[in-house]
Parts: C-alpha cells; structure tokens; sequence
C-alpha cells in the first residue's frame, strides 16, 4: 500500500509498504477514505516529539470502510463506515471505566503518560497511522463509530480528533451561561473550540493569534470577535481591558509547543532547554480573571516547560487538561453536525491525493495559500 | 480588535446554549462514574495478549508485562536503536530517558541519511568497476 512516511525533520515522503495485518483477535483493517493533517503532526514533523522513528506514517485523524475484522470483533462487519478516534482505547481499565479514554492503560507498551494513538511516535505506543491506503484498528468494538448513512465522510471526519477535542476544551474551561472566553489559537483546533463555546452558552468569544488571514475565518465561520497578538504591545493587557479590566472568565490554549510571540521561549524550546515554547499558555494564565479557569489542548511534550505557576497559585486558577477523550464526544457532536449547529467540514481549505502528502504539509505547516485544514484522499468511498 | 454588532449571541449562533445546561455535557462528570464502556464485551483480565516477532522496546512502568495491543512500526536498529535500548531502561518520569530519546532520534534521522547516501554510493562504486574492468579487457584483447 501507498503510505506517508516521516524521513527526519522536515520532511515527509510517500512510500509503499507492507498492508497492515490482523494483529490481535479484536483488530480490524480499515481502507482508508479520508485522512486529515492535524496540528499535532507538525509537532511531530518539527521533531519535537520523543521517539519519532524515521520510516514510521504519521495520520490519527481518519475515517474509512472495514476491510476484515479478527475473530473476536462483533459490532463491526467489512464494508461498514466508520470513524475512528485518535485515541486507542480498551473500554474496560480503570481509566476507560472512567470515561478516560485519553488514559487507557492497555495500549500503550512504551510510556504511562496517555494511551496508544494512532501514528503518533512511540512515546504513543508505535502504532502506524491513518495517512495511508489502510489501517490497522485494534480493540476495534470501542473505538470506531458507524458512520450513518445519510451523512458523507468529510461531515463527520473530524470527530475523530479536532471537534471533540475543541469541544473538551470549552467542557474543561467550565463555561457557563454569560462567561466570557477567550481562544488563544485559530486554527482547526480554536475555531471548534470557539464554536463550541457558544453551544455551552458562552456570551463573549475572543479569538487570539497573529495570521490575519485564520483571524478573518473565525469571524466569518465562527462568529467570534479577534485580536492579532502583533498588533498589540502587551496582549495581555489589551485583553484584560476589553473584558471590564478583570479579565475573561474562561481561557483556552489551543496552541501549543510551537507558540510563536517570545523569542526567548522560541529559543529555550529550540534548544530543548525546554519542550517547546509556554509563550500561549503563559498568556492564558496571566489573562484570565482570578478564579477563572484555563483549559489547554494544545501539546506539551515531556520532560518539563517554563510556566509562571506562582501566578497561577495567586490567582487561584483551575487548570484544566488532557489529550481528548474522544469517544466520550462522538455521538452528542455527530447530533450537532447533523442538526446544522456546526458545519464541521466547512473548515476543509484543501483536498490532495495522498500522494501530495508532502505538499499538503508544506502548505499546512508554513501556513501557505491561507491553509486552515488539509485532507487526504487516499480511496474514494464508493 | 473586531467587534461584532450588539445583537445576543443567541440571536445569531445556531444551537447556541444547547448545552448550557451541565447534564447535557458528554464529558461531565470528569472522571465519569465508572462503567464498561459500549462496545467492550470483554472482561479486562481476559482480553488476549498480542504476539508479535518484531522487537518491542518495554521500559519500567510496563515491568508488569507487555499491553494487550501494541504497535510494531520501526523497530529499533543500528547505533539509534542502541541508545533506545539505553533510554527505556529508565521509567518515564526521569529527563535521562527522553535526553536519550532526543538523542536516539538524532541519530535515527543521521544513520537514515547515510544510508541514502551510501548506498547510492556503493552502486556507483560497483558499477564503475564493472565499467573500468570491462575497458581493461575490452583494450587487452
Ligand atoms: N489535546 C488534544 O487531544 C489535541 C488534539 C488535537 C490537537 N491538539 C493540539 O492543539 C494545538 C492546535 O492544533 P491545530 O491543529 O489547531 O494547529 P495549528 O498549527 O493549525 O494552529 C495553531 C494556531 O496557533 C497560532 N499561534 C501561534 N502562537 C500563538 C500564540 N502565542 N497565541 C495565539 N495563537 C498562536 C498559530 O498561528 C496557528 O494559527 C496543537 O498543539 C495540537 O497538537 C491537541
Ligand atoms: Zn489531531
Ligand atoms: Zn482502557
């Protein structure tokens, strides 16, 4: 099979391999229909997260039709629809049980920090991803959700990571009716939290970032007021002005490790003094109101980074976080798409065959033609 | 800044506040009240072990055994997988572990390169040779 395949910083090329196989008696083989190029992969694109192996294929937002299915699959037939969540999950440990998917303990053989995900290094389990023709899918009866019929693969592509993981953040971020919120970050991630912060009542939504062009579609797609952080020369101060001077209520990261606006933190992260750059999450903490709460979704990697805790502390923040229990989403979201609340994939800029993976991640992670969302096509559906 | 007009926002957000009210948050309460999750017909204790041939690198917190499931990409190789070899010795709590995966990874992308430069190479080597050998028997004879 074709399949994306990551040759070292920089740079990504697509190759044939071997097709996936029947691992495990709850495993399935998805033919991949659509996959998307997500935030998360420019991390690890950039290098920056631990135990990234060169040859490996990258890709944990995909949606697709069953293949096979190993002896002890019960729910899911070949030629079922379906989409997968990124997270690789038991449904019956001590975290699962929970609701913790993000968390299952039986599917990540190289570390205790989260559960397995698909084509996410081995830091994650040294699973293969979805940015290929197919996939392997194990404890295939808890993951994946039958697309219904009625519906296309790009509506419901994105509840396989970014729409639920907006939402959690708007969840975590504790919005209640009349809050005000502000979304440091508009890219896929931010605009689903944005969107999701008014289904959960919020009465103010501030978009944050410094790419006019992703400013611009988050007041049109999802109706939120914006501010460009270069423009201003102190952004927390600005922000804290036009919420009556105490600041926002809610705040969300939805940038992560690779946060641009300090030099000092890009250089720190650069030179693994630190894993990656807090520049946004910094700004969260020192924006929010006392006693608000910061929800953050963007990626930090292992071992530590800098943050100003003892303002935290003071302030008496919640912080709140987690990579996304998806599952947990994927029903009540689906509800959303299908009542009109949210046009998940009107986010979509660009479509490539998988063979232009390459180019589809240069336009993606240098922010070209004003790229919001890539997706891949690898097989159509019918 | 951009502002936007004065209506309320439930005036112009389709599905605004649907889900003001708390119990209609999929994620709350946070952890959940514990429960199989749909789908997992399985108790955990019984769920098979998957076996594989390929080198799986397993660090401390994993001592109890190997997961269920797991990935098989990549396994380790060269000097790379050496340093891994080094690095999963150590639990993931401790920044020796990923230094060394820092480390490893450098090396990964370096030994990858020398590859695709070697081996080119060594074609090359080979094939001018063939060439210079042949010549010689060719001006010989
Ligand atoms: N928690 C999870 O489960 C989960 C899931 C998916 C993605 N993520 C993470 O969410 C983050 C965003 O993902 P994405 O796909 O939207 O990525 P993206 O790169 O498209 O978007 C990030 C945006 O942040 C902006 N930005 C940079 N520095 C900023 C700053 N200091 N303040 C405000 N904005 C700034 C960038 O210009 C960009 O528009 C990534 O870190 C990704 O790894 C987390
Ligand atoms: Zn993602
Ligand atoms: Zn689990």
């Amino acid at each position: 099979m074709l399949a994306v395949s990551y040759e070292g910083p920089n740079r990504v090329t697509v190759t044939r391999k071997p097709d996936p196989e029947i691992q495990h008696p709850y495993d399935a083989i998805v033919r991949v229909t659509r996959t998307a190029i997500c935030g998360s992969d420019l991390h690890l694109l950039h290098g920056l997260i631990a135990d990234t192996r060169v040859g490996c294929t990258f890709g944990h937002e995909f949606c697709g039709v069953v293949e096979e299915v190993g002896p002890g699959v019960r729910t899911l037939a070949p030629g079922d629809r379906v989409v997968v969540p990124f997270n690789i999950s038991c449904g019956v440990c001590f975290f699962c049980q929970r609701g913790l998917y993000a968390n299952c303990a039986n599917t990540n053989i190289s570390s205790d920090l989260a559960s397995g995900v698909y084509g996410y290094s081995h830091t994650t389990g040294g699973f293969e991803g979805g940015q290929a023709e197919y996939v392997r899918v194990p404890f295939a009866d808890v993951g994946p959700l039958k697309i219904p019929d009625d519906m296309d693969d790009e509506e419901v592509l994105f509840l396989s990571d970014i729409f639920p993981t907006g939402y959690q953040g708007a969840e975590m971020a504790g919005i209640r009716g009349g809050d005000t919120v502000v979304v440091f970050g508009a890219g896929p991630v931010g605009l689903f939290a944005m969107t999701s912060a008014w289904l959960l009542g919020a009465e103010r939504v501030i978009a944050v970032d410094h790419l006019d062009y992703r400013l611009e579609f988050a007041r049109r797609y999802a109706k939120v007021e914006t501010v460009n952080f270069a423009d201003s020369d102190d952004i927390v101060m600005d922000l804290r002005d036009w919420t009556d001077g105490r600041g926002p209520d809610c705040v969300i990261d939805a940038v992560g490790m690779e946060a641009e606006g300090s030099k000092l933190q890009r250089v720190l992260g650069r030179m693994k003094l630190q894993a990656g750059a807090t520049t946004a999450l910094t700004w969260t903490i020192q924006t929010v109101r006392k006693g608000g709460t910061v929800s953050i979704v963007g990626v930090y990697g292992p071992p530590f980074n800098l943050l100003p805790i003892g303002t935290a502390m003071n302030k008496g923040l919640t912080l709140r976080m987690n990579q996304c229990n998806v599952r947990r989403y994927m029903p009540h979201l689906l509800e959303h798409i299908r009542k009109g609340h949210v046009n998940a994939k009107g986010i979509i800029t660009h479509r490539l065959p998988l063979t232009e993976a390459p180019r589809a991640y240069d336009l993606f992670a240098k922010k070209k033609d004003d790229c919001i969302k890539c997706v891949l096509v690898p097989h159509t559906t019918h | 800044m951009e502002r936007i007009g004065p209506a309320h926002p439930a005036e112009r957000i389709p599905g605004w506040g649907s889900d003001a009210d708390v119990t209609n948050r999929p994620g709350i309460p946070f952890p959940d009240v514990p429960h199989q999750r749909p789908g997992a017909h399985f108790d955990e204790r019984a769920i098979p072990q998957q076996v594989t041939t390929v080198e799986v690198l397993r660090p401390p917190e994993r001592a109890g055994g190997p997961t269920p499931v797991f990935g098989t990409a990549n396994p380790p190789r060269g000097m790379s997988g050496r340093v891994k070899h080094l690095a999963y010795r150590y639990p993931d709590h401790l920044t020796r572990r990923w230094m060394l995966l820092l480390l490893s990874h450098r090396l990964d992308v370096l030994e990858a390169r020398l590859e695709r430069a070697v081996m080119p190479g060594v074609a090359l080597t080979v094939a001018a040779g063939c060439l210079i050998l042949l010549r010689r028997m060719w001006t010989t004879a």
